[in-house]
Formats: C-alpha cells, sequence, structure tokens
C-alpha cells in the first residue's frame, strides 16, 4: 500500500469566492452615495462624525478582541459597517464625544457582549444611536439646516425636520411640502437620512449584488405606505398622506440598510416579509401616535427581538409530503 | 413548472463545440471492482482464469442485481482487496490484458423480442453515474415485464410507468459530458428512444436538456417525430438531480427516502444510459469502455477519453504525460458531488463520469468559524431546508433537533458550502449528522 499523497475531503470541492469582507466591501460601497450627499449637504463636519464614529468603532473593536484573547477580526470590515452606520443617523452638528460614545455602545454593548458578529440579536448601530438618544436627547435633537444644491432654496418650505413639524404643528405644515425637497434633501435631517436618491441608489446597488433581498425593504416600506393611506384616508385633516412617511425621516435608510442587517434579521422569505411587515406597522404606530417623533429605530429593535421567533416560520422542505404511495 | 432554487452557472458550451473522444490504448491491467452499489459481487472465475471481453465474471447476491462483465480478453491475476472511486476498499478483479480483443456482437439483429431485448439489457452490466436504488434493467420494465419471482421483494415495479424522463443535462457546473454525447451521439440516442419506450410502456417521454442549448435540427425533428417532448431546463444546479428533475417536469414532489421516483411511474435516466440501453439491444456490450470527461484546469486539458472500464487513473494520466508532482487533489465525478481520491490506482467505471485535478493553488479550504446568520444557504437552498440551522445543530452534536428539521431531506448538493460567505463546511456538517444517526441507529 501506498501512502496516501492527496489532500482528501468532503464535497463540494469549490467555493464561490465570497467571504465577509467582499460583503461589507459592497454594503461600504453601497453606503457611498449617502456619505456623499451627506458631505454635499452638510460640510465637512459630517465627514467628521462618520469618521470619528467609524474609527471608534473599529478601534473599540480591536481592543476588546485583544482584551478578551480573541482572535482580531476587524478586518472583516463589520466594525466599520457598524461605524459609518451609526454616524449616518446622527446629525451633523453633535459634540466629538457623542460619536465617539455612541459607537463605543454599539460595539461592547450591541455586539461584543453577545458574542460577536452573527451572536448580536439587535442592530447594533441602532443600539448606539438609541442609547445616545436615551441619554442626551437635547443633544440628537440638534438638526442643523442643509446647505442644498440642485437650485433649492435653503429652509424654503421648512426649517425643522420634517418629522417633528408634522408633529409640532401639525398636516397644515407639511402638506404642500414638494416631494422633490424630501426627496433631494433640502430639509434637515440626520446626514445620511437627508437624501432620499442616495439611499435608493444604494439599496437598488445591493439588491442588484444580492447582497439584500426585496423581501424586508419592500414588505417595510409597503406595509407603512398602505398603514399611513389607510389613516390619511379616514381623516385626512390629521394624518400625513403616506408618500410623505415613506420618503421623510428613517424610513428608506432603515428598509434598506438596517433591518436587512445579516444576524439581525430573519433569513426565509416568509419570516422576512413578517419581519417587514412589523417594522412597517409599529414604524407608523410609533410615528402616529407615539411620543418619540421617528419609529424605525425602534421597530427595527423590536422586530430584531422577534427574529429568533420568525425564523421557525420556514417553508415546507422539499418532499415532505403526507402520502407516501 | 415552478420556481427552482439553487445556483445558476455560466452554461459551458464553448467547451464542446465539435468534442471529439480519444481512445486511450488498453493498460498494463484493469482492476474491476467486486463491490458496487448494489453490495458486494461473488466471483465466478478464479485467479489465473482466462476470461474474454463480455464475459460474465462475478454475480450479485440479488438475482436482479446487474452481473459483472470483463471488459478486456486476458488473465485473470488475482483478486485483492483495492481503493474505489467512493474512498472506500473492496475486492478487486485484476485482469492482464492479453492481446488486442475485438468485442463480441450478436448477429441476429435487430432484435423483435421485447423479452430478448430485456434480457440483453439485463446481461449488458448497464451501470449509471446517478444513484438509483433500483439497478436500470428492472427499473424500466413495465409491470408486464417483471418477472412474478420479483414482485413481492419490490412492490414499486408494480405501479405502471406514465413517465420516461431521459436526462441530458450535466449533473453540476464543471461538467459537460452529457452535453457533448447529445452532439456525439444523436442519431444512436433517437434509435434508444423506441426501445425504452417500449420496454417502460410510457405514454410520455420527455427529453431535458438544458436552456440554451442548441439542438441541431435534424436531431430535433427527429425527436419531434418520435413524440418527444423536449423540455429546456434552467441552467440551475442541481435541477438534474433524480429529487428536484422530476417534481420539474411531471410535478410529482418525492417524499424523503422513498428510493426514487420509480414507484410514482417514472423513470428517469440520463443519455448515457440511455445510448448504453440502445448498445444492448443492438447487440453490442455496453459495459466494456466508459467515456469520461478528463480535465485538469492547471494543464488546459479538457478533453473526453474512453477507456476500458477498470482502467486505472494513474495510466491515463501517464497517457498524458502527467506527472504526480504538484497535484494536489484528484476528483472522482465532479466539483460538488464527487469525492476526492486518496491515491492515483483508482479504477474509473462505468459510475465515474469525470476526473478533475487541482493543484494546491486550486483548492477551497473551509473553516470552523461561526455562523453569522447571512441567510444565504437558506436563499439558495433546493430542498427549501435551513442550512443554517442544520449545521449548528450538527456542530454542537443536537442531532435530534437537526433530524426534526429535516436533516434526512437534504440531498448533500454543496450550495450551501459553496456560498457560505465565513467558509463554513455546511453540507460537511450536515453529512456528518447523519452519519452519526445512522451509526445510533445500527447500534440500536
Amino acid at each position: 500500500m501506498k501512502k496516501p499523497e492527496f489532500y482528501v475531503s468532503m464535497s463540494p470541492h469549490l467555493h464561490s469566492g465570497d467571504s465577509l469582507k467582499k460583503m461589507h466591501f459592497e454594503t461600504i460601497l453601497a453606503l457611498f452615495p449617502a456619505i456623499f450627499a451627506g458631505w454635499l449637504f452638510y460640510g465637512g463636519s459630517a465627514l467628521l462624525i462618520i469618521a470619528l464614529s467609524a474609527v471608534t468603532a473599529v478601534l473599540t473593536e480591536f481592543l476588546w478582541q485583544k482584551a478578551i484573547g480573541r482572535e482580531i477580526r476587524i478586518g472583516d470590515g463589520s466594525a466599520l459597517i457598524t461605524g459609518i452606520l451609526l454616524g449616518l443617523i446622527l446629525t451633523s452638528e453633535n459634540p466629538w464625544w457623542i460619536p465617539v460614545l455612541g459607537a463605543f455602545v454599539a460595539i461592547v454593548v450591541g455586539k461584543q457582549l453577545f458574542g460577536g458578529l452573527g451572536s448580536h440579536p439587535f442592530n447594533s448601530a441602532v443600539v448606539g444611536w438609541a442609547f445616545l438618544q436615551l441619554s442626551y436627547k437635547g443633544i440628537l435633537t440638534n438638526f442643523p439646516l442643509p446647505d442644498p444644491k440642485f437650485l433649492l432654496q435653503p429652509g424654503e418650505f421648512l426649517s425643522d425636520p420634517a418629522l417633528i413639524t408634522l408633529k409640532d404643528s401639525g398636516v397644515e405644515e407639511i402638506v404642500d411640502l414638494p416631494w422633490k425637497d424630501l426627496f433631494l434633501g433640502n430639509v434637515p435631517a440626520e446626514i445620511g437620512t437627508a437624501c432620499v436618491l442616495a439611499i435608493l441608489l444604494g439599496g437598488a446597488y445591493l439588491l442588484y449584488r444580492r447582497r439584500i433581498t426585496w423581501h424586508i425593504p419592500f414588505s417595510f416600506i409597503a406595509s407603512a405606505w398602505v398603514f399611513a393611506l389607510i389613516f390619511q384616508q379616514i381623516d385626512p385633516e390629521t394624518y400625513a398622506s403616506p408618500t410623505f412617511h415613506i420618503l421623510s425621516g428613517w424610513m428608506l435608510l432603515g428598509a434598506f440598510f438596517l433591518a436587512p442587517e445579516k444576524g439581525t434579521c430573519p433569513v426565509t422569505a416568509p419570516g422576512m416579509i413578517l419581519y417587514g411587515i412589523g417594522c412597517g406597522v409599529i414604524t407608523m404606530i410609533i410615528r402616529l401616535w407615539g411620543s418619540y417623533v421617528e419609529g424605525v429605530p425602534f421597530a427595527i429593535l423590536l422586530m430584531n427581538a422577534a427574529t429568533p421567533l420568525l425564523d421557525r416560520i420556514k417553508p415546507r422542505t422539499v418532499g415532505r409530503i403526507k402520502e407516501i404511495a | 413548472m415552478k420556481r427552482l432554487k439553487g445556483i445558476s452557472f455560466p452554461s459551458e458550451y464553448g467547451r464542446f463545440e465539435n468534442p471529439e473522444i480519444e481512445d486511450l490504448p488498453l493498460p498494463e491491467r484493469v482492476v474491476v471492482p467486486l463491490v458496487s452499489r448494489f453490495g458486494e459481487m461473488t466471483p465466478l472465475v478464479s485467479p489465473g482464469a482466462h476470461v474474454l471481453a463480455g464475459q460474465i465474471v462475478a454475480k450479485g447476491t440479488e438475482k436482479w442485481f446487474p452481473p459483472l462483465v470483463a471488459s478486456v480478453t486476458g488473465r485473470v491475476s488475482s483478486i485483492t482487496p483495492w481503493p474505489t472511486g467512493t474512498g472506500d476498499e473492496g475486492p478487486g478483479l485484476i485482469i492482464e490484458p492479453r492481446e488486442k480483443d475485438t468485442p463480441p456482437r450478436r448477429d441476429d439483429l435487430p432484435q423483435k423480442n421485447l423479452h430478448e431485448t430485456m434480457r440483453w439489457i439485463q446481461a449488458g452490466d448497464i451501470r449509471e453515474v446517478d444513484p438509483s436504488p433500483l439497478p436500470l434493467a428492472l427499473r424500466l420494465r413495465k409491470p408486464e415485464l417483471v418477472p412474478s419471482a420479483f414482485i413481492p421483494s419490490l412492490p414499486e415495479l408494480e405501479t405502471s410507468i406514465h413517465s420516461l424522463i431521459i436526462n441530458g443535462i450535466d449533473r453540476q457546473p464543471g461538467i459537460w459530458l452529457r452535453k457533448a454525447m447529445i452532439k456525439l451521439f444523436s442519431t444512436e440516442l433517437i434509435e434508444s428512444i423506441p426501445i425504452l419506450r417500449e420496454a417502460t410502456g410510457a405514454t410520455k417521454v420527455f427529453f431535458a436538456v438544458s436552456k440554451g442549448y442548441a439542438l441541431e435540427d435534424e436531431f430535433a425533428r427527429a425527436l419531434r417525430e418520435s413524440g418527444v417532448v423536449v423540455v429546456f431546463c434552467p441552467n440551475t444546479y442541481p435541477i438534474a438531480l433524480e429529487p428536484l428533475l422530476v417534481p420539474f417536469l411531471t410535478g410529482q414532489e418525492l417524499p424523503v427516502n422513498s428510493g426514487g421516483s420509480r414507484q410514482f411511474g417514472t423513470v428517469l435516466l440520463d443519455v448515457v444510459t440511455a445510448l448504453k440501453v440502445r448498445a444492448a439491444a443492438y447487440g453490442e456490450t455496453p459495459s466494456l469502455d466508459t467515456v469520461v470527461q478528463f480535465t485538469s484546469p492547471s494543464s488546459g486539458l479538457d478533453t473526453l477519453i474512453r477507456v476500458r472500464e477498470g482502467t486505472l487513473i494513474e495510466d491515463i494520466l501517464k497517457h498524458f504525460s502527467l506527472s504526480e508532482k504538484g497535484l494536489a487533489k484528484v476528483l472522482h465525478n465532479g466539483p460538488f458531488l464527487g469525492t476526492a481520491l486518496h491515491r492515483l490506482d483508482v479504477p474509473v467505471t462505468q459510475e465515474t463520469d469525470s476526473i478533475i485535478l487541482q493543484t494546491e493553488k486550486e483548492i477551497t479550504r473551509y473553516s470552523n468559524e461561526p455562523c453569522m446568520n447571512c441567510g444565504y444557504c437558506v436563499r439558495h437552498c433546493p430542498m427549501k431546508l435551513l442550512p443554517n440551522e442544520l449545521s449548528k445543530n450538527c456542530e454542537y452534536g443536537r442531532f435530534d433537533a437537526a433530524e426534526r428539521m429535516d436533516l434526512f431531506s437534504c440531498i448533500e448538493c454543496g450550495i450551501c458550502a459553496y456560498v457560505c460567505p465565513v467558509n463554513r463546511p455546511m453540507v460537511q456538517l450536515i453529512r456528518f449528522g447523519k452519519q452519526e444517526i445512522e451509526a445510533v441507529r445500527k447500534e440500536a
């Protein structure tokens, strides 16, 4: 008998070549339009916020993994994405320690305490934001006026974020707000949520690369739209139009980037659709009747908690049929 | 027709515009394994005996198992344990070819008697690459042709056959043997259809090919004239496998461990097997040689070769003057469904469709990273399982939980491991779980 000379392993003997690095790189690429729009409308301070948050996130992950003796995995890019996303959901006028603190909490509490990538139940960037929101509410509601391009006038229609205006002054204030303003970003907002167009570009890229599927974004947006439409039909004096709700606030950033974060959302098609519907409906409930202005982050956190349950809904296995001849 | 999950792969048509088959010279020795999918076989000859090509040299434990036919004329030198293509070891009949042999041919052709044809097919020792629990010569028979002695132990043969599927789709990405065989042997394929139709009594005959495959006009017309429905199936792996192809064409889902589609009145066979059936019915011995795809990307080889059954892989390498140096992995039967062999003296049999050589650089390595629940495997699983959960359960020894999640429905196509962004050995863990459960059952 000759001694074995070749590698043996079980099939398959091929791999698609996909990796976490590629996946996260493409996600960062998809976030670029939003980052660019943030810089265009809010200037260099927006980039500074994103950079502070991103660097802190990566650094925190590095130090944490070093401290508890784990393999250093900052190279896979997941901490970077958490940092960038956190930066995008903050406003550009914040003291420097806000993004730093938020990113630290996002990584440590939102991710590493649960065991790191894939084990954390909640979207870590939203956890960081929620911590800041609960602790420093006054600072976070400091919305600067954008410096809009595309022949739009700053503050022409709104000088406060659209949803805050709606909450404070009622439907009359926003009823003749042109959708172009919301779509392109001529309203005060967070860095990454200002320009709907930029988010759509990034989302389309993710869909094209099949990094996300249509299930969560579509069911999220569609359910919110339908929910808002029902109440607008009942009482147009009190409730804003559904399209206004879709185009304002975190809705699209949430639907394309925050809600479908890998590991925190369900993986089966029916689970993802229910998750999206849950996100959409809870968002609208908070927006219409809640004390908070923006419902998206809380909707996502709540549905994140429901993910293990939704994961139990699976399609019927092929060949799982009752009658056997 | 339902939407199919799986992975799309580019059609590899450019690779066989003008397929050619290279005949390998007779090797110094051939090794015919005495063990097959249908168990071990009892040799009918002893060392030292002279055998003729086409002579029956071993028989199976059950009388409906295909017999074993010597592929060369020569002397049986010994019967010794020998490695097989599945990575196991079993007794092998070593034959040293003596001289140039002429394969036997029957003269009383064409055979009109159906029973006689069936006997030839049965004696022809036809084996398939696709695993089927029923030997082909039995699967093909309509109930009237099944000897009544078989019925009690094989009740599935009592069902009458409504559909016959001739599968021209290759089993997995990277393999193009069947596509080339259609091109090379279209006349013979047409000739096989009446034989198959008569044997099965099927009312519907499907011919499945990949979408985009250009059938030659003459061939397409001949198929149409013989009443065959040509179905162009998506270029989605693993559509060519029985649990997916049969539901796709007939709508009949196959339950877990149901033992194939024959009991539901469907006979599935691939084009290579159909050609062998035709050869047997036309008086040839189909099991003497076998056409295999031989691929070595590093040396630019991607070709079809015809070898005597039992030719060792090392002899094929020698023929192409390839050295063992730098060779890291030898794949028997493809990158997704095949086995990695640990040595080169493994015989090529009819159950072989391809030999792929990989160098160190081309090897895929898997890692023990934790799952991050991205759901790519769930998205692609053709059986609609949750490979993420299954692999985790198997990894942590929760085999009962895995079984409750339909572990045994997995057809081990390997897509989950292929798409996993963290390189987890998904299907490997699933297979491990199945083996553990089966081992415990065996003990009990």
